[in-house]
C-alpha cells in the first residue's frame, strides 16, 4: 500500500535545499508553477529560515548552568517527570553541547523497528513501519490448493546491528508470513553474516517470554502458529539487547480492507486485491461491499488477462483458468444469493458470460443506488473495456459518472461549509447550527443521485460490540457511517488534492454533540436550571471555576454544545464534592455509579474536541491555515471519539493542548495530561466511556 | 573473610556468604568499614568494567574522537568507583537482576559522560550538585530518582515573559518574527522527543546551515550504502516537513501569525 500524501511537501524541502535532481526537480518545478499552496508552503520554510538565521549567536545559545550528566542520562533512558523532560528539550534546543551528549547517550540505544501489520488471504502488508529500516512484502511462493491459499506473500523488514565487543556488523531481518493455521502467523530471522553469540527472544504484550534461541543460523524459524497480536523480537548479545523488532500483526478493518482492495485494482494487482477482499468477507460476511468488490476483482481479472498472468507468475502461482472460473462462480452465487442481481454482479457477471449483460435488466440498475467503492471498481473496468467494447464503456459510463455528481456534491458541500465559516454574523453555535442544516440531507442528497452510503457499521460494531453500537439509535449511527464514509473518500483523494477533511471531521462532532444531547441532556439540563436558579450554588461554581463563563454554560438553546456539557459536568462534580445534597439524588446516580463520565480525562478529551475541531474548524481567525482539517487531525479525533488507532497516533499534540487549556485549572491540567499520556495507547474514546459508564449505571 | 562489626553480630561475619544485598546492607550501617567496601566494590567491579568497555570502545562509543580509548577509559573507571559509593545507598532494586543491570548501567554511563564532559569541555557549568542530591537515604527509588533528576531551564517560554507578544494578525516588525520564530521552536520542542528532534533538525538547518544529508547522519548515524544514505535523506526531510506545517499551526494558533512577512 503506497502510503498517500498530500502535497509533495518532503520533495520541497530538498528542493529548497538543492538536494533534489534531475526529473524530480523538473517534475516538482512544475507543480510548483500551479499550486499555490506549495507556493505559499515554500514562502512560509524561506521566511521560517531567514527568521531563524537572523538570530544573532547570543541570541540562539545557551547561557544558563547544563544539567548534569546523571539526569541526562536519566532523560535518555526515560527516567525523568514530564516538568524535567520539557525543560531539558527546551535547553537542548539551544545548547550544542548537551545535545551533542543526549545523541551520544541515544547512538548507544538498541536500534528498535516498530511495524504495524494488516495479514489477509496470505498477504502481510505493512500498514506502517517507523524509522529508515528497509521493508517489502515480498512476491513469495507458497501454494497449498487444499487449503484454499494462493498465495504467501510475508513482510521483510531488516536492520543492520553492531556486535558491541567486536563491532562486526550483522544484518537482521524480521519475516512474518501467515501460518496455516486461521489468524496466525510463522516469524522468521534471518541474519547476514552469521554472528558469534547472538540470540534472540520473542515475547508478547505481557512480556511473556515465548522464543529464545542462540543465532546459529543464518535462517531461524522462530514460532510459528502465532496469534494475531503484539510482539516483541530482541537480538542479544550475553544480555545486553543489540536491537529490536515490535510488531502488531492484526486482520485489515473493513474500510482498510476496502481502500486497499481499490488501491491493488487500481495497480493492477488483482490477486493480492481478490486475497484482502476474501478474508475481509470471512470477518464480514453481511458487508455487500466487499461482495460486490469481489465480484468486481474477478471480472477485472478477466479483463486484464495479460496483468493478472503477469502478477501471478510473479507470486508463483500455479492455478489453472479453470480453477480461478470455478470459484469466481461460487462468488457470483453468493453474491447474488446474499444481495440479489446488482450492479456489480450483473457486470462481473458479464465478463465471464457475455449474454448476460441482459439490456433490459440496465433500466432496472440505472435505479439502483450505488456506493463510491463500487463506483470506483467500475470505473477502473469501464477504462479497461475502453477501445475493446464501446458499447459497454458508454454503457458503464452512464453509472461512473456519479462518481462526479459526488465529487460536485462534496465541492458545494465543502463551498456552503466554507461560506458558514467566513460568515462573521453568526457566533459559533450559530455556525454549528448551519453546518448542521447543511450535512443533514447529505443522505438525501446522494440519494438523488443514485449514490449510497458505504456501510462501515460492522467497524462501529467491533469497537462498540452489538449491544454499544444499538444503544447510539439510528439516527446518531447514521451520522457516524456517513461521517466515516466522507472521511474514507477523503483520505482516497489524489495526492495533488490536499483534501480538507472537515465536512468528515464536522459530521464526527455532530454525531457525538447529537449523542450527548440524547444521553445525558437532560442530567445536563437539570444541573444548569439547579444552579442557575440558586445564587449560592452559582457563586459556589464561580469561585471553584473561575475559568469557565457561566453565562456562556447556562445559555438555554435548543441543544447543549459540548463545551456546555463538559462545563456542566464538571460543574456538576465540583458542587456535588462540596454540598452533596445540592442535587437529586437519581438525577447524580448516574454519574456516581458510573465509571468515568465525571473524570477529569472525559471532561478534557470532551472539551478538546468542543473547542479545537468543534469550534476551532468553523470559527476561527481569518486567514488561518489551521481552519482546514489535515489527516493528522482526523487520526486524532476519531481516536479521541472511537479509539480508532490504524496510523498509532502520537499523543504528543494531545498532550501539549492538555497542558496550554487555559479553560482548567492548573492541577487539572495536570491530572488529565498524566491520565491522558497513561492510557493513551489503549484510550478507548469517548463514545466507548460515555456507553460503558451508561451500562455501568444500568447494572448498578 | 571474616570481619568483626561491633554493635551488627556478636560473632565475626564471614562477608564471602552474604548476599549482595546483605553486603550493602551493611555497608550502609557501618560505610568506615575498609573490607565491607572491598567486598563491595569485589563483587561489582568487573561487571562495571564490562560496562564501561562496552560503553567507551563501540564505534559510536561514549569516547571522543581525539582521545585515547584505553586512557579514557581508566579515568572512567575511577568516576564509575565513586559514582557507585555515592549511589549504592539508595539502591532499592537488589531483588531484580534487570533493576541492577540497569542502575549499573546508569552508573557506567554517568560515569563516562562525567569523563566526556571533563575533556570536551572543562569549564562547563552544571546545576549545583547540592540542589539535586536526595538529602536522606531510605526515600524511595522513585522518589529520590524524582528529586535527584529535576532541571529547570529559563529558556522553556522566556519570550512570553521577556517581550510582548504581537497581536494577531499584525504585521511582523523587522527583528521581531526572528524571536517569535524561536519561541515557537522552543514550545514545539518541548512537547515531546519527537520533536524536539524536529526542532533541533530546524535549528541545524535553518541557523547553521547544516544540509540535510547531514542532518541526516547526525540523527542516523552514518550510511553504508547509497540507498541507504537516500533512505534517510528522505526520512529526514519526510519529517521535516510536517514539522514546518505542525510549526506553521502551532504559530496561528499560540500567536495569532499567519504570515512571517515582515513589514
Amino acid at each position: 500500500m503506497a502510503p498517500r500524501n498530500t502535497h509533495p511537501t518532503a520533495d520541497l524541502l530538498r528542493y529548497f535545499d538543492g538536494t533534489l535532481e534531475g526529473e524530480e526537480r523538473r517534475v516538482l518545478e512544475e507543480h510548483l508553477k500551479t499550486c499555490a499552496e506549495c507556493q505559499e508552503y515554500l514562502s512560509f520554510v524561506r521566511d521560517a529560515k531567514h527568521s531563524l538565521a537572523d538570530l544573532s549567536e547570543e541570541e540562539f545559545t545557551s547561557h544558563e548552568p547544563c544539567p548534569d550528566s546523571s539526569t541526562l542520562v536519566s532523560y535518555e533512558a526515560g527516567k525523568v517527570d514530564e516538568e524535567t523532560a520539557r525543560h531539558l528539550r527546551a535547553h537542548m534546543l539551544f545548547c550544542d553541547a548537551c545535545a551533542e551528549e543526549y545523541q551520544a547517550l541515544r547512538r548507544l540505544r538498541p536500534k528498535s523497528v516498530d511495524a504495524i501489520l494488516r495479514v489477509a488471504g496470505g498477504l502481510v502488508e505493512a500498514l506502517r513501519v517507523s524509522g529508515v529500516a528497509e521493508w517489502q512484502t515480498l512476491p513469495a511462493a507458497a501454494v497449498t490448493r487444499a487449503t484454499k491459499r494462493v498465495f504467501v506473500a510475508p513482510f521483510r523488514v531488516s536492520e543492520t546491528f553492531v556486535d558491541p565487543d567486536t563491532a562486526a556488523e550483522s544484518t537482521v531481518a524480521l519475516r512474518v508470513e501467515e501460518d496455516l493455521k486461521p489468524e496466525s502467523v510463522r516469524v522468521i530471522v534471518e541474519c547476514d553474516p552469521l554472528p558469534q553469540d547472538w540470540k534472540l527472544t520473542l515475547s508478547d504484550a505481557e512480556q511473556e517470554e515465548l522464543a529464545s534461541m542462540p543465532l546459529t543460523e543464518r535462517y531461524v524459524a522462530v514460532r510459528s502458529e502465532l496469534a494475531y497480536g503484539f510482539y516483541a523480537l530482541e537480538i542479544l548479545k550475553d544480555d545486553e539487547c543489540l536491537g529490536r523488532f515490535a510488531f502488531t500483526v492484526e486482520p485489515f478493518s473493513l474500510p482498510e480492507a476496502i481502500k486497499t482492495a481499490l488501491e491493488y485494482l487500481r495497480l493492477a494487482h488483482y490477486g493480492r486485491a481478490m486475497a484482502v477482499l476474501e478474508n475481509a468477507a470471512e470477518r464480514y460476511p453481511d458487508s455487500r461491499e466487499v461482495w460486490d468488490l469481489q465480484c468486481l476483482a474477478r471480472g477485472l481479472a478477466a479483463t486484464d488477462t495479460e496483468a493478472f498472468e503477469r502478477e501471478q507468475n510473479e507470486l508463483g502461482q500455479v492455478r489453472g483458468a479453470a480453477d480461478f472460473l470455478k470459484e469466481t462462480w461460487e462468488v457470483l452465487k453468493n453474491a447474488k444469493m446474499r444481495f440479489g442481481e446488482g450492479l456489480a454482479y450483473v457486470f462481473a457477471a458479464a465478463r465471464f458470460d457475455a449474454t448476460s449483460l441482459p439490456v433490459d435488466a440496465l433500466s432496472r440498475l440505472k435505479e439502483e443506488k450505488a456506493t463510491l467503492p463500487v463506483l470506483s471498481a467500475l470505473e477502473l473496468l469501464r477504462e479497461h473495456v475502453r477501445g475493446s467494447d464501446e458499447r459497454l464503456a458508454r454503457v458503464l459510463g452512464d453509472f461512473t459518472s456519479r462518481l462526479e455528481d459526488f465529487s460536485a456534491l462534496m465541492k458545494s458541500l465543502q463551498q456552503s461549509i466554507d461560506g458558514v465559516r467566513a460568515d462573521v454574523t453568526k457566533d459559533v453555535n450559530e455556525k454549528f447550527g448551519a453546518i448542521t442544516a447543511l450535512l443533514e440531507p447529505i443522505e438525501k442528497a446522494l440519494a438523488q443521485r443514485g449514490l449510497a452510503l458505504a456501510d462501515y457499521s460492522p467497524l462501529f460494531r467491533e469497537t462498540l460490540s452489538d449491544a454499544g453500537w444499538s444503544w447510539l439509535g439510528p439516527e446518531v449511527q447514521k451520522i457516524f457511517v456517513s461521517a466515516e464514509e466522507l472521511y474514507w473518500y477523503l483520505d482516497n483523494q489524489p495526492t495533488a488534492e490536499a483534501p480538507d477533511f472537515s465536512p468528515a471531521l464536522l459530521q464526527f462532532c455532530r454525531g457525538l454533540e447529537l449523542l450527548l444531547n440524547i444521553k445525558i441532556g437532560s442530567l445536563c439540563t437539570y444541573m444548569r436550571e439547579t444552579v442557575s436558579a440558586n445564587d449560592a450554588l452559582r457563586n459556589l461554581a464561580s469561585s471553584q471555576l473561575p475559568r469557565i463563563n457561566l453565562d456562556m454554560t447556562f445559555r438555554r438553546e435548543a441543544t447543549l454544545s459540548m463545551t456546555q456539557v463538559a462545563n456542566l459536568l464538571r460543574i456538576g462534580k465540583v458542587i456535588q464534592r462540596t454540598r452533596p445534597s445540592s442535587f437529586k439524588q437519581e438525577k447524580w446516580a448516574l454519574l456516581e455509579s458510573s465509571l468515568g463520565l465525571a473524570d477529569v480525562e472525559f471532561i478534557a478529551a470532551l472539551d478538546l474536541v468542543g473547542m479545537f475541531f468543534r469550534n476551532g474548524k468553523i470559527h476561527p481567525r481569518a486567514g488561518f491555515a489551521s481552519i482546514f482539517t489535515t489527516p493528522e487531525e482526523m487520526h486524532i479525533l476519531r481516536k479521541l471519539i472511537f479509539g480508532f488507532d490504524e496510523k498509532r497516533v502520537e499523543s504528543s499534540r494531545v498532550l501539549s493542548r492538555l497542558r496550554n487549556a487555559q479553560w482548567l485549572s492548573e492541577a487539572e491540567r495536570q491530572e488529565a495530561h498524566d491520565k491522558m499520556s497513561r492510557a493513551w495507547k489503549t484510550y478507548p474514546g469517548l463514545v466507548n466511556i460515555l456507553y460503558k459508564a451508561f451500562a455501568s449505571s444500568l447494572d448498578a | 573473610m571474616l570481619v568483626d562489626l561491633p554493635g551488627q553480630s556478636a560473632e565475626p561475619v564471614d562477608l564471602g556468604s552474604l548476599s549482595e544485598k546483605e553486603v550493602v546492607k551493611l555497608f550502609c550501617a557501618n560505610p568506615k568499614e575498609e573490607a565491607l567496601a572491598t567486598e563491595l566494590w569485589r563483587r561489582f567491579d568487573d561487571r562495571i568494567y564490562k560496562a564501561l568497555q562496552r560503553l567507551i570502545f563501540r564505534r559510536d562509543g561514549l569516547c571522543p574522537d581525539f582521545c585515547d580509548r584505553k586512557t579514557f577509559l581508566d579515568s572512567t573507571f575511577t568516576r564509575a568507583y565513586l559514582k557507585f559509593f555515592g549511589g549504592i545507598r539508595d539502591f532499592r532494586g537488589f531483588d531484580s537482576p534487570w533493576s541492577l543491570k540497569a542502575w549499573l548501567t546508569e552508573v557506567a554511563s554517568t560515569a563516562a559522560l562525567d569523563e566526556w564532559r571533563s575533556v570536551t569541555r572543562p569549564k562547563i557549568r552544571e546545576v549545583p550538585l547540592g540542589d539535586v542530591l536526595p538529602e536522606e537515604v531510605g526515600r524511595s527509588l522513585e522518589e529520590s530518582e524524582a528529586k535527584n533528576k529535576s532541571f529547570r531551564s529559563r529558556l522553556l517560554s522566556f519570550y512570553g515573559s521577556a517581550q510582548k507578544i504581537p497581536p494577531p494578525d499584525a504585521e511582523l516588525k523587522a527583528g521581531e518574527r526572528k524571536f517569535v520564530v524561536r519561541e515557537a521552536l522552543v514550545r514545539y520542542a518541548e512537547t515531546s522527543q519527537e520533536a524536539a528532534d524536529s526542532a533541533r533538525a530546524i535549528r541545524l538547518w535553518c541557523w547553521k546551515n547544516w544540509t540535510m544529508t547531514r542532518i541526516a547522519e547526525y540523527f542516523f548515524g552514518e550510511s553504508a550504502t547509497e540507498r541507504e544514505k537516500n533512505t534517510k535523506l528522505k526520512a529526514v526531510c519526510r519529517e521535516l516537513a510536517s514539522d514546518f506545517k505542525n510549526l506553521r499551526v502551532l504559530l496561528e494558533e499560540d500567536f495569532g501569525i499567519t504570515s512571517l512577512q515582515q513589514v
